[in-house]
């Protein structure tokens, strides 16, 4: 037993302290997560627009043109920076209550920065006559006369249902459909030309484009004699199910973003401490075989037991993986006033599964690392382990899709498959996992475990000391048959 | 303590559908130093490995310390594997300690015991040192150290001298003898013959898995007693007439030397201008030297000791090795030793 704790405390200092794994385990994601901050709190820095837009506008009526004008005068710019404003701050006071702190405040302000409107914005809209010629337009935007033109007509208007139905009949020809397809996208109903010059800001494109849209969709509205201002705050308005799920516990909030995202961050967590775990037993078993210090350890310590103090070692590793980043998110979740939607009570399930997925991710890992004298060899043992290992990717979108269907219930028996799913499984809000389940997949897990355990030692046992020619998957199988 | 530190009966092991060890019998008495001859692939390391529990024999029994299993006595046994390493990135100190705590060694006082052996090893100050910056002979040392930091009662050594300079096979020489002197067993695997006859009290030989030569220095030499004459005579140039006189062509003395009773067979060695005579068995050396000494103008007649090397090179001659040993050790000889069976 002190054996197994030496080697198995050696196995942990010899990987959790070195500065590969400081840097790769810790450091690294405090970075990516101080370089988000760092981002966030950037100001971001855009010039206003200024320069003289023309119009072309041969709608019946002309009515697009002289709105463009009035939306960009300073009047009318000045109150819809004030309505901004207010919007903002009544964002702000709500996010204050429901205490998000104060990085819900940030994104709004980022996204107004980024694309919002800017109270030194000037532009002139230069209406021109339906008739004028295009192309000494177009020069005009190439000298960088104004910064833009648009070119508006009925076609934009043209907005009956039936103008989208796009008639391409069922001939087979199929280049000619695609052609006519790709002609009623780019000039068909809606559309309308936009010049710009090399110089103009992508996002200044953006901001006049909007405008020349949000003209468009009033006067539709008009047409359709609707009041515009009406029925874009109708439209607005919020709308939003309360979605709830009735579970025989009692019933619970569903469907909120994080919580669709929870199964997966789960699995994630598993996955990325499974495997480190796993990889630094492969790597670690290979270069003491490679090394040839590993007799030297057998003289002290049997195969089984170095064996069993690898994979505590390593599942100190993992575990520590496990606790970083799970604290890492609680804290993220946390600031964005999320944490309350983490169901504490999967984590001691969690941790099983992790234990689950180590030991069967591990002992594989242990195998091959033993049978095996090079890196280079163990490619070829590996592949196997690679379809194992992609297999819950797989599962993803199935499992959070239907967490009770068949697939996922079927993998849930597969012991390679048992933890990931199970994970999905629980961390779905609105699906509940009956208690026979847990315990039936936990138990054929655990079977899958030890029956892995009990391989892995067989191979172990004989690969240390083998050197030479690699062996292939079908004579590992034998030594586990015969050993 | 039990009288025999390691027994080894009726062991064979078998990998595959080649025979490793055949059953092989041993007997390391308690306090003796032997050497573990053979020629590479006879079963030497396969041996060892099954005496230290790592592989386990098919057939037989190994009885280690007294126990049914070196498992039960690890921390009583230093073993130098011959696959051995280092942990490459791991100071000197730090692979020292770890291996002692793994066989058991407290400690307290683990660090001074450890840095006054690298100064014994001839080593001082290296205990900061990462493992990959020492050379190989220092490695070796270092792994030595390893083996025996648990202060074992049974030493195995599967080729210590290999990677070692003179120098370094020296210190390891005197290091085996100073613990054979405070009482401990040590058995050595080797094929520096000479390190071994010089340093053993007694010798193991197998080849092809099955034993071969088993015994105490002193009784292999009186087996393989002085049946070889070493003969220089003088050089044409140094007395043309003396062979000219004797009727000899050109100091060819071949069929001379042949004529003489006793001698079974005379060839040229490897020294330019000397002859090896081989005895018959029956014949006395002495005899055949005052003869030599009478019928041929020598510089130089010597009866040669048998060596070590020249035991093994003539028992592991690939096909004939039961002939050769038969003849050798002829009626005289140690029966228990050959294979007769076989």
């Amino acid at each position: 037993m002190n054996r197994i704790l030496t080697a198995a405390v050696r196995e942990f200092k010899s990987t959790a302290l070195t500065k590969a794994f400081l840097f790769g385990a810790i450091i690294f994601p405090l970075l990516i997560w101080g370089l988000m901050i760092f981002v966030t709190s950037l100001k971001f820095d855009k010039p206003p627009i200024e320069g003289t837009f023309a119009v072309i506008d041969r709608t019946n009526g002309g009515k697009i043109g002289a709105q463009l004008s009035t939306y960009f005068d300073s009047a009318q710019q000045k109150q819809r920076l004030e309505q901004m404003k207010a919007q903002l701050e009544i964002a702000r006071k709500m996010s204050e209550k429901l205490g998000m702190g104060e990085e819900f405040d940030k994104g709004a302000e980022i996204q107004q920065q980024l694309f919002g409107e800017n109270e030194k914005d000037t532009v002139v809209v230069e209406v021109l006559s339906p008739e004028a010629a295009e192309d000494s337009q177009r020069a005009r935007v190439n000298a960088g006369e104004i910064i833009a033109l648009a070119i508006i007509d009925e076609r934009t208007m043209a907005l009956a249902p039936e103008a989208l139905r796009l008639d391409v009949g069922d001939r087979d020809d199929n280049e000619d459909a695609r052609d006519k397809m790709k002609e009623l996208l780019e000039k068909g109903p809606g559309s309308y030309a936009f010049y710009h010059g090399t110089k103009l800001r992508p996002d200044h494109g953006r901001q006049l484009k909007a405008a020349v849209e949000q003209m468009v969709r009033d006067e539709r509205f008009r047409r359709a004699g609707m009041e515009p201002n009406l029925a874009l705050a109708l439209s607005r308005l919020p709308i939003q199910a309360r979605s709830i799920v009735i579970t025989p516990d009692g019933e619970k909030k569903s469907n909120d973003a994080l919580t669709i995202m929870l199964p997966s961050i789960f699995m994630m967590l598993i996955y990325v401490s499974a495997m480190t775990g796993g990889q630094y037993l492969m790597m670690g078993t290979l270069e003491e075989k490679s090394s040839r210090v590993m007799e030297v350890i057998l003289s002290a310590i049997s195969p089984l037991e170095l064996l069993i103090a690898k994979l505590i070692g390593q599942g100190l590793v993992g575990l520590a993986v496990l606790g970083i980043y799970g604290v890492l998110g609680f804290g993220i979740a946390n600031k964005f006033g999320a944490s309350a939607q983490i169901p504490m009570a999967i984590l001691p399930w969690v941790v099983l599964y992790f234990l689950m997925a180590y030991t069967l991710i591990g002992s594989m890992m242990l195998a091959v690392g033993s049978a095996v004298t090079e890196i280079r060899e163990a490619q070829a043992l590996y592949t196997p382990i690679t379809i194992i290992i992609i297999l819950p990717f797989l599962l993803m979108m199935p499992i959070m899709q239907n967490p009770g269907g068949l697939v996922a219930r079927v993998f849930s028996y597969i012991p390679f498959t048992t933890p990931y799913v199970m994970v999905m499984r629980l961390a779905q809000p609105s699906h509940v996992v009956p208690l026979w389940e847990l315990i039936a997949t936990s138990i054929v897990g655990l079977l899958g475990v030890a029956f892995m355990i009990w391989a892995a030692a067989k191979i172990f046992r004989v690969g240390v000391l083998m050197y030479g020619k690699p062996p292939g998957l079908m004579e590992l199988i034998k030594w586990v048959r015969l050993a | 303590m039990s009288e025999n530190a390691i027994v080894i009966e009726g062991v064979t092991k078998r990998f595959r559908d080649k025979t490793a060890v055949d059953r092989l019998d041993l007997v390391v008495p308690t306090g003796s130093l032997c050497g573990f001859l053979g020629p590479n692939g006879a079963g030497k390391t396969t041996t060892i490995r099954m005496v230290m529990s790592i592989f386990f024999p098919d057939e037989g029994n190994i009885r280690v310390l007294g126990k049914s299993s070196a498992v039960e006595s690890k921390d009583r046994i230093g073993y130098l594997p011959e696959e051995r390493g280092v942990y490459r990135k791991a100071k000197v100190a730090e692979f020292l300690t770890y291996i002692a705590r793994l066989k058991g060694v407290p400690s307290h006082g683990l660090q001074n015991k450890i840095d006054d052996w690298l100064e014994r090893i001839a080593l001082p100050g290296v205990r900061k040192k990462r493992c990959e910056e020492l050379s190989k002979g220092m490695q070796q040392k270092v792994q030595f150290l390893a083996a025996i930091i648990n202060d074992p009662d049974l030493i195995i050594l599967d080729e210590p001298f290999s990677g070692l300079d003179p120098v370094n096979a020296r210190l390891m020489r005197h290091l085996i003898e100073e613990m054979h002197r405070a009482g401990k067993t040590i058995i050595f695997s080797t094929h520096v013959l000479h390190s071994a006859e010089q340093l053993c009290s007694r010798i193991f030989m197998i080849d092809k898995g099955r034993k071969i030569l088993d015994g105490s220095m002193d009784e292999i030499r009186a087996q393989f007693n002085p049946k070889t004459i070493v003969v220089e005579p003088t050089r044409a140039t140094d007395s043309l007439k003396e062979s000219v006189l004797s009727g000899e062509r050109n100091g060819e003395w071949t069929d001379t030397l042949r004529r003489l009773p006793g001698v079974s067979n005379v060839m040229h060695s490897g020294e330019r201008g000397t002859y090896e005579v081989s005895l018959d068995h029956t014949a006395d050396p002495r005899a055949v030297m005052s003869q030599i000494m009478r019928d041929v103008p020598v510089r130089r007649v010597e009866l040669r000791r048998a060596t070590l090397e020249d035991v093994f090179v003539h028992l592991v001659e690939p096909g004939e090795t039961e002939d050769v040993l038969r003849s050798m050790l002829g009626s005289g000889g140690d029966q228990r030793a050959v294979n007769a069976d076989a």
